[in-house]
Parts: C-alpha cells; sequence; structure tokens
C-alpha cells in the first residue's frame, strides 16, 4: 500500500463556523456568549481575511438616537432599501438586520470599533433616500474582531479549508476541512454549523487578464454556496450576476467613495444621479454601470471621474474614506506618481461580471437542511450590495441559532462518514499524485469562460443548453485529470470545482428564468424572452437532490 | 511580483506570510529569514502585510496593467 500523503485529525466542536470573515466572526462570538463550545475555521487568516481584509468605509444602519429625531423608523429604511434594490428581497430579514444593527454598533464600539468620527456618527445618503450609511473609520475592523475572538477564547483555526459538509439521516454533523499549507485532512464533528463564506468571486473572466484583479476578495470562490449545493441546500438569484463601476484598471480601488462628477471625455456630466456635488450625494458609480458602458459603445469615453468642483473640506473627506475602504495603496500610488486626484480626471469604468446568488435562510439563519445555518455575504436578502450591516446583524443572529440549536443535539459518529471521508481523501491524494494533469488556472478558466459565452449579458435556450453540456464534459475532465503539486494548488483546485458547482446552478436557473427584465440592479436578458413575465417576480429556488436538478418559485417574505 | 520586501529592514518575525490573506508568501526561517513573495500574481492589493509590518519593511509595486488613468482636469474643462 502507498504511504498515505494526508494526515488525519477528528476535532469536535458544538458550533462550527466555516469562514472567518465578519460574518464568520460575529456568528463564532455570539455562540460563544450563548455558551457553546465553538470553533472557528478561517481558509486564510481571520486577522485580515474576507471582503473587509483592510477595511470598509460604511455600514447601512439604523440607530435610534441618530434616527427616531428625525422621524424615521426601521420599517422606512426596509421600505428605502427595496425601493433601490427591487422587489425581490426577504424583507424579514433586512428588518431583522435593521432593529439589530443599532444595537450590534454600539456592543462593537465597546470592543473598540471607532465607529464615532469627531465625537460624532457621521451618517451620510449614499444609494438611499435616508441618510442610513454610518461613515466610518473601519480599516482595522477585523483585527478587532480578532482581538475580541482571543478575549472570549473562541478557538480559531487558520489555513485550513472546509470544502465538504458531513450529513447523517439528512442533518449536517459536519465537515471535511484540508490544510492550505500542511497535508492533513481535518474531519470536523459538530451540533450545529454555520457557513460564512462570503460571495463569489473569480465566477466569469478577469475584464483586463490578471485573474486576481477584483473588485471583491478573489479568495471568495464561493466554497459554503458550493458546499451547501452538494449538501441539499437552497440557493437563490443564481441567474443574476452585477458589475461594479470604479476607477479603470484597479478593481479593488472601485470601491470607496468618491466626491465628484462622472462626466464624458469631452467633460460633459453624465446625467442624472451620475453627478455628485457633495457630502449627500456621493457617487460610488454602481448606479451608473449601464450608462458607462452605454457612452463607451457611443463613442463618449473614457469615462472620468472629476473631483475639479469638490471643496477641500469634501476631498479630505473622500481620501479618509478611501482610505478606510482598503484603498490605502491607491492613495499612496497616486502620491508617488504625483497624480493629485483633486486636480486630474481619472477615467471610471464597469467591471467583470459577479455572481449575485445564494441561500435563503429564514429570519433566525436557519437553511432547509437540519443543522446548517447561514449568515453573511453569501445569504441574500442580507442587504443586497451592503453586506457590513447584514454580516454583523445576521451573523450573529445565525451565531445565536447554531448555539441554540447545539444545545439539544448530540455529537455524531464519524464512523458512519468514512466511505465518504476516503472518497474525499482518495480524490485530494489522487490530483497532489498526478505529475501531468490540468492545472487550476486551466480549469477555473474553462469555467470563467464558459460562464462568459453561455452565461453572461445575452442567454437564450440554445445557448445555455450548450454551456451546460460543455460544463458538464470540463468538469468531468477536471475531476480526472486535476494536477497539484502542492496544497497551494490543491486549495485552488478546490476553489475551481467549487465554481464549477456553482456555474451549473447559475447555467440552470438561467434557463428556468424565461423572461427579460431591466431593474437597474437586476438585469436580465434572454433573447428568446423579451419581455418582464410579472409572475417571475420571485425567487427562483435552485437545490440539488441525489444529482438531479430541482428548482420552484417563491415569493419574498414581507415583514412578519 | 507586487509585495517588495526590504530585506535590510525585515526582522524574519514572518507576520506578512502569516496573516495575507491571500497566500502570497512564504515563511521557511530554516531556509531564510525573510519571507519569499511565491504567489505575487494572487495579490489582491489589500496593503494588508504593508499595514501589519512593524518594521515598515513592505511596499506594494502595482504592476503595469493596474495604472491608473489620468488627464489634467482644468484643460479639459474649455
Amino acid at each position: 500500500m502507498p504511504r498515505q500523503l494526508f494526515a488525519r485529525k477528528v476535532i469536535k466542536t458544538d458550533v462550527l463556523v466555516v469562514g472567518g470573515g465578519l460574518a464568520g466572526c460575529s456568528a463564532a462570538i455570539r455562540a460563544a456568549e450563548k455558551g457553546a463550545s465553538v470553533l472557528l475555521v478561517d481558509k486564510s487568516h481571520v486577522r485580515r481575511s474576507g471582503n473587509a481584509a483592510t477595511g470598509v468605509d460604511h455600514t447601512w444602519c439604523y440607530l435610534p438616537e441618530v434616527h427616531d429625531p428625525q422621524g424615521f423608523t426601521p420599517e422606512q429604511l426596509v421600505e428605502d432599501h427595496i425601493a433601490k434594490m427591487g422587489p425581490v428581497q426577504d424583507q424579514d430579514i433586512i428588518h431583522a438586520i435593521a432593529c439589530n444593527i443599532g444595537e450590534r454598533i454600539k456592543e462593537m464600539e465597546g470592543w473598540g470599533m471607532p465607529f464615532k468620527t469627531d465625537g460624532e456618527y457621521r451618517f451620510v445618503k449614499k444609494i438611499h433616500r435616508v441618510p442610513t450609511f454610518l461613515h466610518w473609520a473601519g480599516r482595522d475592523q477585523k483585527v478587532i474582531f480578532e482581538r475580541q475572538l482571543r478575549k472570549l477564547n473562541v478557538e480559531t483555526m487558520n489555513r485550513v479549508m472546509i470544502f465538504e459538509l458531513l450529513k447523517q439521516d439528512g442533518r449536517v454533523v459536519g465537515a471535511i476541512g484540508v490544510g492550505t499549507r500542511e497535508p492533513v485532512i481535518y474531519i470536523f464533528i459538530a451540533r450545529s454549523v454555520v457557513v460564512a463564506t462570503g460571495g463569489i468571486s473569480r465566477m466569469f473572466p478577469a475584464k483586463h487578464c490578471m485573474d486576481f484583479n477584483r473588485q471583491r476578495y478573489p479568495y471568495g470562490s464561493g466554497d459554503g454556496i458550493a458546499m451547501g449545493i452538494r449538501a441539499g441546500a437552497e440557493v437563490v438569484r443564481m441567474e443574476f450576476f452585477n458589475r461594479w463601476t470604479g476607477l479603470a484598471h484597479f478593481f479593488k480601488s472601485g470601491r470607496g467613495t468618491w466626491i465628484g462628477v462622472l462626466e464624458d471625455a469631452s467633460g460633459t456630466p453624465l446625467s442624472g444621479e451620475a453627478v455628485a456635488g457633495g457630502r449627500s450625494k456621493m457617487t460610488t458609480g454602481v448606479e451608473n454601470h449601464g450608462k458607462i458602458n452605454q457612452f463607451y459603445r457611443e463613442g463618449r469615453g473614457p469615462i472620468y471621474m472629476n473631483c475639479g468642483t469638490t471643496s477641500d473640506e469634501d476631498f479630505d473627506y473622500m481620501c479618509w474614506a478611501l482610505s478606510n475602504e482598503g484603498n490605502q495603496l491607491l492613495l499612496q500610488q497616486a502620491r508617488e506618481l504625483g497624480i493629485d486626484f483633486h486636480h486630474k480626471r481619472i477615467e471610471f469604468e464597469a467591471y467583470d461580471a459577479e455572481m449575485t446568488g445564494g441561500y435563503c435562510p429564514d429570519v433566525s439563519g436557519r437553511t432547509n437542511v437540519p443543522g446548517l445555518f447561514a449568515g453573511g455575504g453569501e445569504v441574500i436578502g442580507n442587504m443586497k450590495r451592503s453586506v457590513s450591516p447584514g454580516s454583523f446583524a445576521f451573523g450573529k443572529i445565525a451565531g445565536e441559532s447554531a448555539a441554540i440549536e447545539a444545545l439539544g443535539q448530540e455529537l455524531a459518529d464519524p464512523a458512519r462518514n468514512s466511505d465518504e471521508i476516503d472518497r474525499n481523501v482518495d480524490r485530494l491524494e489522487q490530483m497532489l499524485k498526478r505529475s501531468q494533469g490540468a492545472s487550476w488556472q486551466e480549469a477555473s478558466g474553462a469555467c470563467q469562460n464558459i460562464m462568459g459565452h453561455y452565461c453572461c449579458e445575452t442567454k437564450y435556450e440554445n445557448l445555455l443548453v450548450a454551456g451546460q453540456e460543455q460544463l458538464a464534459r470540463v468538469r468531468r475532465r477536471a475531476e480526472h485529470t486535476l494536477a497539484a503539486s502542492c496544497q497551494h494548488e490543491l486549495v485552488r483546485c478546490l476553489e475551481a470545482l467549487n465554481l464549477m458547482e456553482i456555474a451549473e446552478a447559475s447555467l440552470t436557473a438561467s434557463l428556468e428564468r424565461k423572461e427579460t427584465r431591466q431593474d437597474s440592479y437586476d438585469p436580465f436578458r434572454r433573447v428568446d424572452y423579451t419581455e418582464e413575465n410579472p409572475e417571475m417576480r420571485k425567487f427562483l429556488v435552485y437545490s440539488k437532490e441525489d444529482g438531479k436538478h430541482r428548482l420552484h418559485w417563491r415569493s419574498p417574505r414581507t415583514i412578519s | 511580483m507586487p509585495p517588495v520586501i526590504d530585506t535590510e529592514k525585515c526582522i524574519g518575525c514572518g507576520l506578512c506570510a502569516e496573516i495575507c490573506p491571500m497566500m502570497v508568501f512564504r515563511h521557511k526561517p530554516e531556509e531564510s529569514d525573510t519571507p519569499q513573495v511565491l504567489y505575487g500574481d494572487e495579490c489582491w492589493h489589500c496593503n494588508a502585510c504593508v499595514l501589519d509590518c512593524s518594521q515598515g519593511a513592505i511596499r506594494l509595486r502595482l504592476p503595469l496593467p493596474y495604472m491608473i488613468l489620468n488627464t489634467d482636469a482644468a484643460n479639459l474643462k474649455g
């Protein structure tokens, strides 16, 4: 018998939290406060992992002491958000976030989170009608979360990628992980599991040929969603994608607050909301992506952000905000290269497509699979386009629910899953043993090409069916030929396979949504169904059972 | 390769390799005090290593395709 490549470790805990971003940390801390033993497992390192790695400068927030005197209620904030982002969202989750986020802000302030600037809460109108964005110096929020985890003695395991959930009798009882640096297989046995691995990046081809030049954290390969699908979890909005708009070429810096005027090459401002002149009308560019592409096509590009008319005070504010949204490098580069944003126009463009789908749990974070909870960026209804409040508040809710669930559950015996575990270990060992084979870059590139070619701007039946067939072929071949020379490459291979799981869901759901809709946040175009179908103003729920796709329509939940 | 480590300033603590959200670095003290930049093309330019390095020994070099296009605002106003 050849020597086993992996050491195996079995680890037991009450609550297993998969992912250590804002939501995972929030869930783990809450579960620990409720008295559960908690293990937080992060593919990266909890200090700087996730989309908020080096900062998020704002959070959508209802703060009673600020909003009550102005006459705003949580219900109005929810209504405002739905009006802006479209009706197909679970209002009960957004309402729960609105009702919990204020208390959450106060609690995190106690840990040292600097939500106040110059002694006050800075609220701005950004994309909503109500001033709902609390602007704050969020650069080191992950560092503060890490400190709080330590303080509560929450056990944290870094550099382990969980890639498969374990089930017994229909219930999630644990998960399998692999070291991203060390050749160790971890068998986690838990009374309940929270998935909080964030949104999906690298699903579509990179616009400028650099695969990790992404607006969203490129380590986020939708692992939680993909393993959830394999475990029978229901997911929604898999047929939709969106584009962010921001600084051209350097997509990481598309995030942030820009105060200026978006204009075409001749200096003519783009119409409507594209004109942003002050702190009350900040432009992130997200609303203009369609227009920007259109202007480029019509010969009016390049499109520029012009901060020339921005006041000194607003400009300083903008730089403060950018530095707190992870854009320290952008500001440093500008200084080094002598680019003064205040007196230069800088090019903006629409970015590559991004998936917006994910879990659709109930208002307590419970998914349709017993024992499995979801919180954070992979949850739909979780403040689409603004996930930090969802992560802070709904991550906490999911953690609390998982801790309560754990009380009544026995720990499973992993021996019952030994065949499945052996199969997975064997699969990974095969990848490491192949001296020649397909690289993770090939697998990930093939998946991105399929999504870009068959399932992006233009969709129709023949194209989508061909995409499904091509994906099935590529996936089968990848499973049998992927080769990894080290743990790092092995992780990237597993990520590519997870992206394929999600691509399959996206192609299948796109085929079922037989309509075209022009919503600014949910554009969806079928060449063979050019009209909007009011019957389809619903969630299309996708799941898999015994390898077969299952789809059904569900109306969004209202505030209960 | 985006992160550039100043070997004169680096004290070999390995924190950058430990906390990099993207696994760009590898640190094997038995081979070299200074961490290696092994997967530079997977850098997200999040700046975590720069922020967290106690010695100020790391800077990020922006790759050519990421260069910012800018023009003089005043000249284009007329």
